[in-house]
């Protein structure tokens, strides 16, 4: 009896011993931290272009900048994940002025890059839903290497559009419920606050749907509702003016004589569509390109679906034009040219933006109103290209290049001083930039 | 909280209990296993914990006025908008057994209130990332209750442990004059120095410390504190504290307003002699908190740890009375002549949920307001008297009810209403607000917060 009371004893102590020795275990959670980053130096010229600030031409101005990214991620569990990610910036201004001698100082900038909560329901890899919220990078349309990406990368009204070189996508605040639920539907619900542009902190609801039809065809949609919360109508449909100049920019005279106010609210919808053609062609052929090549990609979107008819007579007050919603209509093409494994990815993409008025957020920041500040132009290219060019050698190593004709704005030391137009604006503009990259 | 490389597990005194019973079978299977897990008893120096937070803020001040520029001419504030997102990164490091560092490092996506075309600033989201703890820690003892522990840094300091938005006053005010600070879920003083604490008997804790001034005007002036917490039984808590603030003067003519005129008075009735006001202040506080429940352990387990808790606290922001025997010096000008107008206490009480909520306080402060609750003269004119012109009504009541509840282990939200000492944020010193906003009797914000913990 004794023995077997000890043998009992040390099986409890062993159990226990056992017990301990794998404590983060037995709580049924899985306990896991990965790091990862990368280390990037970035080198560029506008080869031509124009200030839309000062109006002064831009010739070989030079940009480099360096950037590092931490990011770890907490799997506390299964089904719950956190990402935190930082990055920073070690960048120099442009143009450099002796008006302004802070341009002249190298800037140092710090930043979230991705940080969210995710609890996810159902299988793992395609969950029928999934939450999250937090500061995160979003982006619906996977072939997109520069231009398009325009539900989050525009702004309206007035209609503007931005863009950053390697990166094509947006980085929202907020909450999104994502849903994979037939395997090739995928569905994601966001609700948003900006946190970019004037007026900020304003809430948006964003829909979007992706349908995968066999191994070729993608189709999307989707449709923002941009500050359909207001925190503060008067900011986002301002109905009074300080001055005769800004009249004309907050009011417009309706078909039956009635005024109506401008607003920065409107409604976004968006269209894409991708198609491999891989899967068509022989496979031996197929066996010899990167999983990137030989796709063609598109996206539609109106930045501003509503029509804003102004009736007024006066020729200085008929502006902004916000009456044919083709002028707020931009489409994007795009070809993954097949490179038989010289590059990752080797993209030609073109843009049709036939916005009359500049492509400027100008007066969103400086008067707060939701309208251009300044008349048409036709000198502005309604055409836009870019070709995008990405290797991976070494295993961790990557070099990215690009060529383009596009919506970059220099960077600025301060918020007051920052570009708000386009410096490629006009046919023959045209910049470069040249990213080395390291993943860890 | 993440183990990152290496573990404690300490399973030694496993193996001292096999001395009662050692026969063979036992011990092969002990011994086997012990081997196996050779790896993990044994404590291996530096241990690195990871851990941190996020959370994404949204709040209203439903009613409230903001002086801005311009507090002669009170601005009303209806329904503005807060909105703010926190991270923070925690590196928690074993170096030795003895020695510990916590590094935090917290950033913020926030915006400005009022949004304004000058500073155009006011309408840009603000990224902002600063250290919330730096600290590097020795310990003698115990590692839990060491009856020694040097610490450095920069470290949050907590008074009140049971305070959760007002009180916390001996590190949240400055004197003279006397203004209160609070923060939405930041209920601490945030302090850079030096600090020396025990814990003996178990149940008396001390702590002296000696900090330099981070957040008002003087800035880097020294203040020696020294608080003492003791808990005579299971239902009781009991601490004192006392700081003497700006002790040592890094520049006299800073810590007295020595350049203007406005900082001038008479202490004493027969000499004429005018001496300067002065930032140096001795502020007393004292704390108590008595847990009912304890009364009653067949209930334990019903409620949750913080439920049925009342607690207070009380301090004097400036013990010493500065009165003015200048009689062509008016007597509204005659401003610390009464301990009464430099004295706040707090109540609150933790509300019984049982499990329902983490916490479910409910907070009041009282702090009669002779002057308004603000540092405009400290920021704008360096002198250490109140600011007058400030006409708005002043309730001498604050309030305030918090809520915690946590879910899925790393989730929680807290929501708070009140009617506190926040102050909407701003992009620059100069445009930021120095008064209380929320004064009269129909002033309140609240907010809420979804956080996830790591």
């Amino acid at each position: 009896m004794n023995h077997g009371l000890s043998i009992c004893r040390s099986l409890i102590l062993l159990f226990l011993t056992s017990a301990m020795c794998h404590a983060d275990d037995t709580d049924g959670q899985t306990r896991v931290i990965n790091h990862h980053g990368f280390f990037a130096f970035e080198n560029g010229q506008i080869v031509k272009g124009v200030s839309g600030t000062s109006n002064e031409e831009i010739n070989k101005g030079w940009l480099d900048r360096l950037l590092i990214q931490f990011t770890t991620e907490f799997i506390p569990s299964e089904r719950i994940k956190f990402i935190m990610s930082v990055e920073s910036q070690f960048g120099f201004s442009y143009p450099q002025k002796i008006s302004d001698r802070s341009t002249y100082l190298s800037r140092f900038w710090l930043y979230p890059a991705d940080v969210e909560a995710l609890y996810t329901l159902g299988n793992l890899q395609q969950s029928y839903l999934q939450f999250g919220f937090g500061y995160f990078p979003f982006k619906y349309d996977k072939y997109v290497r520069n231009l398009g990406e325009f539900l989050f990368r525009s702004g309206t009204y007035p209609p503007y559009i931005v863009n950053s070189f390697n990166m094509p996508f947006a980085r929202l605040l907020g909450f999104k419920v994502s849903s994979m639920a037939l395997g090739s539907l995928r569905q994601d619900l966001l609700f948003t606050s900006d946190a970019q542009i004037f007026p900020t902190q304003d809430f948006s609801l964003s829909y979007l749907t992706h349908y995968t039809i066999g191994k070729c065809l993608e189709l999307g949609a989707g449709i923002e509702f941009a500050h359909l919360f207001s925190i503060n109508e008067q900011l986002t449909s301002p109905d009074t003016f300080s001055s005769i100049d800004n009249k004309h920019q907050t009011m417009y005279i309706k078909e039956n004589g009635d005024t109506g106010y401008y607003t920065f609210k409107g409604i976004k919808p968006m269209v894409s569509l991708g198609f491999d053609l891989k899967p068509l062609l022989p496979s031996a052929i197929a066996a010899l390109m990167s999983p990137n090549d030989a796709v063609l990609y598109g996206e539609a979107c109106v930045i501003g679906w509503t029509n804003y008819k102004n009736y007024n007579t006066d020729t200085n007050m008929a502006y902004p034009d916000y009456s044919d919603r083709m002028d707020r209509t931009v489409a994007m093409v795009g070809a993954n040219i097949p490179s038989f494994k010289l590059f990752d990815v080797l993209s030609l993409e073109l843009e049709y933006d036939p916005n009359k008025y500049p492509n400027s957020y100008l007066n969103v920041i400086e008067s707060n109103l939701p309208a251009y500040l300044v008349l048409p132009s036709k000198n502005l290219t309604t055409l836009r290209w870019s070709i995008y060019a990405k290797k991976t050698f070494l295993d961790k190593f990557c070099l990215i290049g690009q060529v383009a004709l596009d919506h970059m704005r220099p960077p600025q030391p301060s918020y007051i001083q920052t570009e708000r137009d386009d410096v490629l604006s006009r046919h023959g503009d045209w910049w470069w930039a040249l990213r080395l990259l390291v993943n860890y | 909280m993440f183990i990152d490389k290496h573990r404690i597990s300490g399973k030694r005194s496993i193996m001292k209990q096999m001395h009662t019973s050692c026969f063979a079978l036992g011990m092969v299977v002990i011994f086997f296993f012990g081997a196996i897990c050779a790896d993990t008893t044994e404590t291996h120096f530096p241990i690195y914990m990871m851990s941190g937070y996020a959370g994404l803020e949204i709040g209203q001040i439903v009613n409230g006025s903001y002086g801005y520029n311009n507090p002669t001419s009170p601005v009303a504030i209806t329904k503005a908008w807060q909105e703010r997102f926190l991270f923070q990164f925690i590196n928690d490091i074993a170096v030795t057994e003895r020695i510990r560092m916590v590094m935090n490092i917290e950033g913020q996506i926030s915006f400005s209130y009022p949004q304004l075309l000058n500073p155009p600033e006011s309408e840009a989201p603000r990224y902002l990332f600063f250290p919330q703890r730096a600290e590097g820690m020795y310990t003698l003892g115990d590692r839990e209750k060491p009856y020694l522990q040097f610490g450095m840094g920069l470290f949050p300091y907590k008074f009140d442990p049971d305070a959760t938005n007002l009180g916390e006053f001996i590190f949240r005010t400055g004197t003279y004059p006397v203004y209160l600070i609070s923060n939405f879920n930041h209920c601490y003083g945030e302090l850079l120095g030096l600090r020396v604490s025990s814990t003996l008997f178990g149940s008396l804790r001390q702590d002296l410390m000696m900090t330099s001034e981070t957040l008002m005007f003087p800035t880097q002036d020294y203040s020696l504190s020294y608080c003492v917490h003791y808990s005579p039984a299971r239902c009781l808590d009991i601490g004192a504290g006392i700081s003497f603030a700006h002790l040592f003067s890094i520049e006299g003519k800073l810590t007295k307003g020595t350049s203007f005129q406005e900082g001038l008075y008479q202490p004493n009735p027969g000499d004429t002699t005018h001496v300067y006001y002065s930032f140096a202040g001795t502020k007393p506080a004292f704390m108590l908190a008595f847990d009912p429940k304890q009364f009653f352990p067949e209930w334990g387990n019903v409620f949750g740890k913080n439920d049925g808790r009342i607690y207070g606290e009380i301090c004097v922001s400036g013990l010493e009375n500065r009165k003015n025997y200048d009689t062509a010096i008016p007597p509204e000008k005659d401003y610390y002549n009464n301990i009464l107008d430099r004295t706040m206490a707090m109540v609150g009480f933790k509300v019984p949920t049982c499990k329902v909520f983490d916490d479910l306080s409910l907070e009041f402060e009282y702090f009669p307001p002779r002057y308004p609750d603000s540092w405009r003269e400290v920021f704008d004119e360096n002198i250490p008297v109140p600011f007058t012109q400030d006409s708005r009504p002043r309730l001498p009541w604050k309030v305030s009810v918090y809520a915690k509840k946590t879910f899925l282990h790393n989730f929680f939200i807290v929501g708070q209403v009140a009617r506190d000492h926040m102050r909407p944020t701003f992009p620059d010193l100069k445009n930021m607000e120095r008064e209380d906003v929320l004064n009269g009797i129909n002033d309140w914000w609240w907010v809420v917060s979804l956080n996830f913990l790591m």
